[in-house]
């Protein structure tokens, strides 16, 4: 912008023939913005610099036919550039492509945000209002990205500039957080928390990519060269903009690379990235230790998991999932107020459960650690467990283990291969009334998210829908894989294709199995019968019987309201093993 | 104008000014239609002279109707549009002028609210249709009938626009049916009809203004013309306010909440589109005889009698000790200009001032409070005072703050009482039961155990108290400070509570909180709240604009292309120094060319209303003018809550260059289309018996070119210029029906010309201001010393136009017929055990009020004779009916009694005005307008029980 008001001084006739085409009424800064614009698509539609002598004004007159034309849609192109970054228009496909590609390097800084009339259809459509004077109760956000946020928005097309709205809401969420963590932890916290902070915030598929990113803005501080290594990555377009950010290291990063990451994801250089995000989490410190305290209640929740970047590298093929999932379910937050209260209650139940997981995996560190406020003494054995890289799940807490499940975060895939400690507790209908609010909201959340996208369809990344609504509520999906052959109870007739399955969770509460040839098929599979459930009027947390390894186990299973709980997939997990 | 609560609040505030219409309904009588005869006296006890006609407010009804099912082609909407035309007629009766104007090309100004109302209506039509079809297949796969799919086109309402093929067929068509009506229809025969279709150019009330404030400006006006207009927007208030003329009333339809909604799909009632299941019809009745008959089918009419208004609000602002002379008249225009704030089609409403939380009185206090410091009105004749207006906007800008705030107290306990209510519904108990000595204990069971606690009243008393005091300390609320956490958190935490009941609104401007100001600005506009200059420039655009407005009403269109370039109004505290911005338009500024309009305002989806190389503009992408056409747009809700209340974040048109990127494409119209796209005027129709008749002849026969003056004294003063008609309906022509099932008028006598305004200079200055020789009609609100100059009588308020109204009654053959069929004083009645009033003082009281009626037509007075008011039926009636038993039912059939009865009288008003009419006319009026004064004289109000019957 500079350059350009520096060109404009030293060129006055550009710069009145330029300021002629201002509208009355446009604010200073969309004048700038648009003023770039018609600058650097003008060609020689604008009058040549200000030592041009007349014989232009005559060689404009004689072709001034075609040249009023092009000026004309010159200025319509800028107008519809301006209208849909300002006012949140969209214009049909081709003119967006036409005038995305014209204003490519443009920064437009702290561009507002706007909810769409489609959108806002949509979502009440969705709610089974019948038309759009019906009524939304959910009125559109419209939202401005603060200034602080001076992150370099690049708006792709509206459906981006939505998603970024969402994730900007999110983050504000956490930051808040972030806050509070720092707060009451000083120290290491600082840094983590800002890792933690992203992977809350960004939303949905982004999730992988995220938690590259946040290595990689952590590793800025101390390598340099890793950094280099991720932005490598970015696009051209996006090049300039996520450096810039990158440099910046702020919290907001996350939002150009997100939307980079996210195309890289679906890209087959699958290999580059997780070599990037290896060696990102290799350069950052040995342990993260993302803090999130819910300091709304009286206690302090430790969610604590550190990961030791070598065994990453060393699970086959999926590094950057697996880490991701791991990493964002160190940031699980347990704001919500049910589990806060139920942590306060139960002072009369006197039996103190405190339950120890350990995997055999020496390799993975997952520390989470849940205490109260009281035991001091359990945080630092917290401490001084994950330096030791031992991977513990300790849950120290006066309450009984049924309301403690709740509050435990997920484990890392590694975990999952062998722990069998045998749980003799029964669940009861406390349980299930304790889940359900969170799935309540978790399925408005679920249903906002959908309308976002258009419903549910086939084309819809269902995972990451499913996974973003939950991080929302700052829960994590927990996904377990097993192949297929392993399982005993499945009906074996597929088998040679389709060899892994997926069992998610959250809360502990099964949502849906799928299988598939890979991982991530197996995960889309389950994914999109989870989000099923969702589908219908309402979801209800149940006690089912399910099979586990021969056997039958009682298990919380999320169901949708009509659908009978007969013949569930069998379980991947002895569910208990999870609380 | 954009304020749909401004007449809910006006008759809340100001009761008086409603009046139910008494409407004559057409009766059947063997198959055939007898049609109301419009020529016998009004039965709403008022004749006026003048109605005119805001045809919006009838096309949109009659082609899309919400109660009904939508009409099946084009030619039945304008049979419906007819019949709603037929109907308004029966009710009001003009006797000199009806004048229907259709809403032509309208200012740039209002332009951008048609725009934003075609963007949305297209999107809407489109959704409705998609919900359609997928529920039609949804039925139609599950073996559900429907009757099948009509071939016609989706009506879309957007053709509702000036220019479009539809609007040019409804013209010829309302030629027509003025043709038909005044050939064949008595009430018509004397009436002198102008019809000012789309083309001729402004919005059809402010064309119905022109007219009458150029009539008005005229010597011939006859200042006391009974107007009656009919459109349901609130403008027209204020506009009727605007002329100054005494007698102004204004017919609307009522608004009935929750009507039902015919389902699109199967036409039934009872459910929506997306509920449909196709079941078949219910027969209504035995032989399905009642399938038309809708449930509340019809909407009633009210009317609305600006005369009272005036007098509220004559008496609302006057004030005492003015340092300057008071005037009724400057101060109701003060109050209109003061309404423009809180709302109108052309500027957004001020941020603070939100009509439902009673901002139009507190403005007035403000005026009032102000007004004594301004040493003079806000406005005359149209043109504001700038330094008195910035008076009273900073006055409102000085409480700006504490609106805002008590406005989010307001909301948040709304929020907090529906919550608590929910929260109540769900449960079955309720939310308190006190229990010790309070525990409620069911009737009868005195001995259970539970009635113990009075043995020891203090330590129950004691016991409660302490539980009070305990309880606090257990609530979770206090759980979340008890540490001194921060307070965001414990915001998240109840914003997580409430998120299981409803997501809250993201309000980013949040106006309850230090800053609002530029957050406002900042959110709304995307200008740092530093950029002075900005503000400066909204404050000084929404100023022309409030100076556009008023003299939109008071003078006629200023600039045609003036607009208010934003969104968003300013803040109230943000006009200092407004009273030296310039307030002048640019002169001789035209309007658009109807195709031109269309243009501006529709969507690139309503584009086949356009010829296709102008369409092209609209989508192509090389198109020079492609931002004025955004697919979809972003919806502000600005706090409201649902999307069509919200702002539509459209762009604006550049004029220029719209006529630019129009100039390459205007070779390509078809004659037909150049013809649709000029401006028209307006076209005066009479028949055979007017005295214009004759005249307009002649001039077709000479064939003179020139305009000619209208004689007014031909056509009760109006004045104006006609200039001849080269598609004019003359006599012994045959006018061709333009709808298949109307057939052609063969004997025509009707006759059509072209008609011109009286024209004016341009500077000159129609004067806001009752007409010398104008009386005021009589006073409807009861005197404020009414208990000081009465003498004890009791007031006895006014319910319809005429002070005298009399109660319904039965004569002697109706109560001998009654005592057959219901045998009296067999003591099967509830009161017949009553004792009768003495037979006496009927007698006085029915008489004198005979003697006051006697000059007037009044209902029945010729068909019975006097001493039937001294015998019993009275007696009857008062007894039986007045204590409400029965009177429900009974209600209808009364009305129904009194207007038939006033079919059967013989016309007096036409016997004394006589076929010519006019001049006649004036006694008559005089003596309507004496006997309300006569009608004080009573000696004794009848009894109260009696007000029920009016």
């Amino acid at each position: 912008a500079q350059e350009v008001s520096e060109y404009l001084s030293q060129n006055p006739r550009v710069a009145a023939w330029v300021e002629a085409l201002r509208c009355d009424g446009e604010t200073d800064k969309h004048w700038r913005h648009r003023r770039d614009f018609l600058l650097r698509n003008a060609g020689d539609l604008a009058p040549a610099g200000g030592a041009a002598s007349a014989s232009t004004d005559e060689a404009a007159d004689a072709e001034s036919g075609t040249r009023n034309r092009q000026l004309q849609q010159l200025i319509s192109f800028s107008m519809a550039w301006a209208n849909h970054v300002f006012l949140g228009c969209r214009y049909p496909q081709k003119v967006m492509d036409k005038i995305l590609s014209m204003a490519e390097g443009i920064k437009v800084t702290d561009a507002p945000t706007y909810t769409t009339r489609d959108e806002l259809v949509a979502k009440v459509k969705k709610r089974g209002i019948s038309s759009s004077n019906e009524g939304v109760e959910e009125p559109s956000k419209k939202r401005v990205i603060e200034g602080k946020n001076s992150s370099a928005v690049e708006q792709d097309h509206a459906k981006t500039s939505a998603k970024t709205e969402r994730a900007s809401a999110q983050q504000e969420n956490s930051s808040t957080c972030i806050g509070s963590a720092i707060k009451s932890e000083s120290g290491n916290s600082a840094r983590s928390s800002g890792i933690s902070s992203q992977n809350s915030s960004t939303s949905d598929g982004d999730r992988s990519v995220s938690s590259q990113s946040s290595s990689s803005v952590s590793s800025q501080v101390t390598t340099a060269g890793s950094g280099k290594a991720s932005e490598a990555e970015a696009p051209d377009k996006h090049g300039s903009a996520s450096f810039v950010s990158l440099l910046k290291s702020s919290v907001n990063s996350h939002m150009t690379q997100s939307t980079d990451s996210r195309q890289q994801s679906g890209s087959p250089k699958k290999s580059a990235l997780e070599g990037s995000s290896a060696s990102a989490s290799q350069s950052s410190s040995e342990i993260e230790v993302p803090l999130l305290g819910s300091s709304g209640s009286s206690e302090v929740e430790l969610p604590l998991l550190s990961s030791k970047p070598s065994s990453e590298t060393a699970s086959s093929g999926l590094t950057s999932k697996t880490s991701s999932e791991a990493s964002v379910s160190s940031s699980v937050a347990k704001n919500s107020s049910s589990s806060g209260t139920s942590l306060l209650t139960p002072k009369s139940s006197s039996s103190t459960n405190t339950s120890l997981l350990t995997s055999k995996s020496t390799s993975q560190v997952a520390a989470s650690l849940l205490a109260s406020k009281s035991s001091s003494q359990t945080s630092g054995s917290l401490v001084s467990k994950s330096t030791s890289l031992a991977s513990v799940s300790q849950l120290a807490s006066k309450s009984s283990s049924q309301t403690s499940t709740s509050q435990l975060p997920s484990k890392s895939t590694s975990q999952s291969s062998e722990s069998s400690v045998k749980f003799s507790c029964k669940l009861t209908n406390e349980d299930v009334k304790q889940k359900q609010p969170f799935f309540n909201r978790l399925y408005k959340t679920v249903a906002w998210k959908l309308v976002a996208v258009g419903g549910f369809s086939p084309n819809v990344n269902h995972g990451e829908l499913l996974n973003a609504a939950i991080e929302a509520l700052k829960a994590t999906l927990d996904v377990f894989f097993v192949p297929l052959k392993e399982l005993a109870d499945l009906p074996q007739n597929k088998s040679s294709q389709e060899s892994i399955v997926c069992e998610l969770r959250c809360k502990s509460v099964y949502l849906g199995t799928g299988c598939g040839k890979s991982k991530e098929n197996a995960k889309a599979v389950a994914s999109r019968e989870a989000l099923k459930l969702f589908l219908k009027k309402k979801v209800v947390v149940k006690i089912c019987k399910r099979k586990y390894r021969g056997s039958e186990i009682e298990d919380l299973v999320l169901l949708d309201e009509e659908s009978r709980p007969v013949n569930l997939p069998p379980a991947l997990k002895h569910p208990q093993e999870l609380l | 104008m954009g304020v749909p609560a401004f007449f809910r609040w006006l008759s809340r505030k100001y009761p008086s000014i409603i009046v139910n219409c008494v409407e004559e309904k057409p009766k059947e009588c063997n198959g055939v239609k007898i049609p109301v005869d419009a020529s016998k006296p009004n039965p709403n006890d008022v004749e006026f002279d003048n109605l005119y006609l805001d045809m919006n407010g009838i096309i949109h009804p009659c082609t899309h109707p919400e109660d009904k099912p939508a009409p099946k082609n084009e030619d039945e909407m304008m049979v419906a549009i007819f019949e709603y035309i037929d109907r308004l007629f029966s009710i009001v009766r003009p006797r000199r002028l009806l004048y229907m104007a259709i809403d032509g090309v309208a200012p740039r100004a209002k332009m951008n609210q048609q725009r934003s109302r075609r963007f949305r209506a297209s999107k809407e039509g489109m959704e409705a249709a998609v919900e359609k079809q997928r529920v039609r297949e949804e039925i139609l796969a599950k073996g559900g009938f429907l009757p099948p799919e009509e071939i016609k086109e989706r009506f879309d309402s957007n053709c509702i626009t000036p220019g479009t093929e539809f609007m040019d067929n409804l013209a010829k068509c309302l030629r027509y049916y003025i043709a038909d009506r005044l050939n064949n229809d008595p009430g018509w025969k004397n009436l002198t009809v102008i019809l000012s279709d789309a083309s001729a150019p402004g919005e059809g009330e402010h064309k119905i203004m022109d007219y009458i404030r150029r009539q008005r400006a005229q010597p011939n006006h006859d200042p006391n013309t009974h107007h009656c207009l009919c459109g349901a927007d609130a403008d027209l208030i204020m506009l009727g306010l605007a002329t100054h003329e005494p007698n102004f009333t204004i017919i609307r339809e009522e608004f009935k909440p929750n009507k039902p909604k015919p389902c699109g799909l199967c036409n039934q009632f009872g459910h929506e589109v997306k509920d449909c299941e196709g079941l078949p019809r219910e027969k209504k009745g035995k032989h399905d005889e009642l399938a038309d008959s809708l449930p509340c089918a019809e909407g009633e009419f009210i009317f609305l009698r600006l005369n009272v208004l005036r007098e509220y609000l004559e008496r609302e602002l006057t004030m005492a000790s003015l340092p300057f002379t008071f005037d009724v008249e400057r101060s109701i225009d003060d109050w209109v200009f003061m309404c423009f704030f809180v709302g109108n089609d052309f500027l957004p409403h001020l941020p603070s001032l939100e009509i439902r939380e009673n901002a139009i009185d507190r403005l007035v206090n403000i005026y009032k409070n102000v007004v004594h410091k301004t040493g003079g009105y806000l406005t005359e004749s149209g043109y504001v005072n700038l330094q008195r207006v910035q008076m009273i906007m900073l006055a409102v800008g000085e409480v700006e703050d504490s609106i805002f705030k008590k406005r989010k107290d307001d909301e948040d306990s709304f929020r907090r009482r529906q919550k608590e209510k929910r929260k109540r519904m769900k449960r079955d108990q309720p939310a308190f039961t006190p229990s010790g000595i309070l525990t409620p204990h069911a009737l009868g069971s005195r001995n259970s155990p539970g009635s113990q606690v009075a043995s020891n009243p203090r330590q129950a008393a004691y016991e409660m108290r302490m539980q009070n005091n305990s309880s606090p300390s257990i609530s979770p609320n206090t759980s979340f400070t008890s540490d001194g956490s921060p307070s965001p958190l414990g915001g998240i935490k109840r914003k997580a509570e409430d998120s299981d009941s409803e997501p809250e609104p993201e309000d980013n401007v949040r106006l309850w909180e230090a800053g609002w100001k530029q957050r406002y600005y900042k959110n709304k506009f995307d200008v740092d709240a530093a950029d002075e200059k900005f503000r400066r420039k909204v404050v000084q655009s929404y100023v022309e604009g409030l100076c556009w407005v008023l003299r939109y009403y008071y003078q006629g269109c200023a600039s045609w292309k003036w607009y208010y370039p934003f969104h968003y109004a300013p803040f109230a505290s943000d006009f200092e120094g407004i009273a030296d911005m310039p307030s002048d338009f640019e002169k001789g500024t035209k309007p658009f060319k109807p195709l031109e309009q269309l243009m501006g305002v529709f969507p690139a989806a309503s584009g086949n209303f356009l010829p296709p190389s102008w369409r092209k503009l609209m989508s192509d992408p090389d198109s020079s003018i492609i931002d004025f056409y955004p697919e979809d747009f972003a919806i502000d809700l600005n706090g409201k809550k649902y999307a069509w209340q919200g702002v539509a974040l459209l762009p604006f048109v550049d004029e220029r260059r719209l006529r630019a990127a129009l100039e390459e494409v205007y070779p390509d119209l078809t004659p037909e289309e150049t013809r649709r796209n000029s401006l028209g005027g307006d076209v005066l129709f009479v028949g055979k018996h007017h005295p214009l008749h004759d005249f307009i002849l002649e001039l077709y026969q000479t064939g003179s070119t020139e305009p000619v003056e209208v004689p007014p004294e031909l056509c009760h003063g109006i004045q104006g210029k006609f200039s001849l008609d080269e598609e004019a309906i003359l006599p012994d022509q045959i006018v061709c029906s333009p709808v298949p099932m109307l057939r052609d008028l063969t004997q025509n006598t009707v006759v059509s010309i072209n008609f011109k305004d009286p024209q004016f200079a341009e500077d000159y200055i129609f004067k806001a201001v009752m007409l010398p020789g104008a009386r005021k009609p009589a006073a409807v609100l009861k005197p404020s010393d009414w208990e000081k100059s009465s003498n004890g009588r009791q007031w006895k308020p006014q319910l319809g136009f005429n002070r005298d109204r009399r109660p319904v009654h039965l004569d002697q053959a109706a109560f001998r017929t009654l005592g057959h069929v219901m045998p009296r004083g067999s003591g099967t009645g509830i009161y017949s055990n009553a004792a009768p009033p003495p037979v006496t003082y009927q007698g006085n009281l029915y008489r004198p009020l005979l003697r006051g009626q006697a000059q007037i037509p009044k209902l029945m007075s010729n068909m019975r004779p006097q001493d039937s008011w001294r015998g019993p039926p009275p007696l009857f009636q008062q007894q039986r009916f007045d204590r409400g038993v029965g009177a429900e039912p009974l209600l209808p059939w009364n009305r129904m009694l009194q207007t038939q009865n006033a079919a059967f009288q013989p016309n007096q008003y036409q016997m004394l005005a006589g076929p010519g009419g006019y001049p006649p006319r004036r006694d008559d009026r005089g003596g309507r307008q004496g006997y309300p004064r006569e009608g004080r004289k009573y000696p004794l109000p009848p009894p109260s029980g009696r007000y029920n019957w009016n």
